[in-house]
């Protein structure tokens, strides 16, 4: 069932100097429950695409819709994951939690609420933190916070803008089974922006490379899940899958730069 | 430790061994000054265990002896420099008086801060979060929050129907202004992370105002509180030098006036004990109330 649609969507930034197209005519579907990973270079447009599915930003033309609604603004039925951790430093990891779920009505009392937040907690592995404030954490326990936090208000859209894109790389990897893993529970429809080849493939069932303010192409995933890092390593489709986005990204810029530049 | 403890012997052995030129009529009050000195310090420093505690109650008793001693032989002035027995003296000799003008301070002290205050925050966190009336209201509030209180203050006494409402009005204005200035800049430029976050989950005007941008600048809020009890303070007691008939500026500039300078030191002593007090006040607040970093 189609979930998200884009239709001739058109984002252009203006001032009063000067005016920018992050994109143009931008078209796309994506089905319920599907995990899509949004690549390309730096400046592609895809943190300003995933903006307009936030509804923190307007299309300039063309349209975006929801189960068959146009996006008019930020709505629960959407969480969003940032790069950078975005709790709010005021509230404990559970009080984080609990203002989501507040916001995006879910129903109960507060004791409640705090014990479904604390289930979430737990399942991203934060049982000891429950009470900890945000600077009490460190980058990889404030996202799965911010991860929990999304999980446990109703949204059933995931938007995650390099959610792991500052996390070290031990916890990078546990996030990112994580995340696969508690998606696919969910059954929650997936929007994973990244700059990480081997992070898209591992995580997406459909791999949508952007660059020069359009999709170059749209990939399905076509190696089982649950993926893991190591089976993936002698996989022949995830090596060549992996050399097909390299050249993506290497034609790309040397088309900005010129071929002799390029160092990849 | 031990030098202050050694120069607490001192001050206590010439307060009582040291004869005086004149007759005091009681030094109990200035060494139950001395002992209580001495037991906060010893206090605080057990609590603390920090070096700089004996320094800086070192440079106290050195000032202490130094002024015990120049008054007792009479090297000094002595109506221009009351001995410290005197001075303290005073402490119970007016303590009606004082006790008054405290409470009558204190009461319109904190009249005008709350007033300001409360003002100054739900003003300029409204003001503030919308653009165009921030864009009015900050090159104005630049602008009158530049102008120090103490220089309106003779007006605006001259221009209220009572004293009272005088002062309040000029500790609102010496407190309102700077509050709602750096709120107003506070909110404009809050970290756009956590309004992005909390737009994010489409939270309605008043939640973003009271539950993420007032505890937001929460901690600014209290930090700026001991500053400006301190600026109110010193409009408080200006004020009171110009028109006033009770309150603590009002007993200093009144034995001032007769060049009774014993009791204008004692005043200059209780406004700074009680200035002193409020800020350690303000500072147990701030950690009660925050228990959060950025």
């Amino acid at each position: 069932m189609e979930k998200i649609k884009l239709e001739n969507l058109t984002l252009t930034y203006v001032d009063a100097k000067s005016s920018y197209t992050a994109f143009e005519n931008i078209n796309l579907s994506i089905n319920e429950g599907e995990f899509v990973c949004v690549i390309g270079p730096s400046g592609c447009g895809k943190s300003s695409l995933l903006s307009i599915l936030e509804g923190l930003n307007r299309a300039s033309s063309g349209s975006a819709y929801i189960d068959g609604k146009k996006i008019e603004g930020p709505g629960t039925d959407r969480g969003v994951v940032f790069q950078h951790y975005s709790l709010f430093p005021w509230l404990t990891a559970t009080a984080n939690v609990v203002f989501a779920m507040k916001q995006s009505k879910c129903k109960g009392t507060k004791k409640e609420l705090m014990e479904k937040a604390q289930e979430y907690l737990s399942k991203v592995g934060l049982a000891e933190a429950l009470d900890k404030y945000p600077s009490q954490l460190s980058g990889g326990m404030q996202q799965r916070v911010a991860m929990a936090r999304v999980l446990a208000s109703n949204a059933s859209i995931l938007l995650m803008d390099e959610p792991l894109g500052a996390i070290d790389p031990q916890n990078r990897r546990e996030l990112q089974i994580l995340i696969s893993k508690l998606a696919k529970e969910e059954n929650k429809t997936v929007i994973f922006v990244t700059h990480d080849l081997e992070e898209a493939i591992l995580l997406g069932d459909r791999i949508v490379f952007m660059a020069n303010k359009n999709i170059q192409a749209d990939i399905s995933v076509d190696i089982p899940k649950p993926r893991t890092r190591e089976s993936l390593m002698g996989n022949q489709k995830y090596i060549d899958m992996h050399n097909n986005l390299m050249q993506l990204f290497y034609n790309n810029i040397a088309d900005k730069v010129g071929k002799d530049e390029v160092v990849i | 430790m031990i030098l202050s403890g050694i120069l607490f012997v001192v001050l206590l052995g010439l307060i009582y061994a040291l004869p005086a030129a004149g007759k005091y009529d009681s030094n109990i009050e200035f060494v139950v000054a001395v002992v209580i000195i001495e037991v906060i310090y010893l206090f605080s420093y057990f609590k603390t265990k920090k070096k700089s505690m004996s320094d800086v109650v070192d440079v106290v008793y050195v000032f202490l002896i130094l002024w015990e001693v120049v008054t007792k032989l009479g090297i000094s002035h002595p109506v221009l420099v009351p001995p410290p027995e005197k001075v303290f003296a005073i402490f119970s000799l007016n303590k009606q008086d004082m006790f008054e003008g405290f409470l009558s301070s204190m009461k319109i002290l904190f009249q005008g801060i709350f007033y300001a205050m409360v003002l100054g925050i739900f003003g300029g966190l409204f003001v503030g979060y919308i653009p165009r009336l921030r864009d009015t209201f900050l090159p104005i509030t630049r602008v009158i929050s530049s102008i120090p209180p103490l220089v309106y203050t003779p007006y605006v006494v001259a221009v209220m129907p009572t004293f009272h409402s005088a002062s309040i009005f000029v500790i609102f204005s010496a407190v309102f202004w700077p509050n709602f200035m750096s709120m107003i800049s506070r909110v404009g430029s809050i970290d756009h992370k956590i309004i992005d976050s909390a737009k994010a989950m489409n939270v309605s005007l008043p939640t973003m105002l009271f539950k993420i941008i007032l505890p937001y600048s929460l901690p600014d809020v209290i930090g700026r509180l001991s500053v400006s009890l301190t600026s109110a303070m010193i409009c408080l007691t200006g004020a009171e030098m110009l028109g006033a008939s009770s309150g603590l500026g009002y007993f200093v500039k009144k034995f001032s006036d007769y060049a009774d300078y014993t009791r204008v030191i004692a005043g200059i002593i209780l406004i700074a004990i009680v200035v002193t007090v409020l800020n350690l006040l303000v500072i147990r607040l701030q950690k009660k109330v925050i228990t959060w970093k950025y």
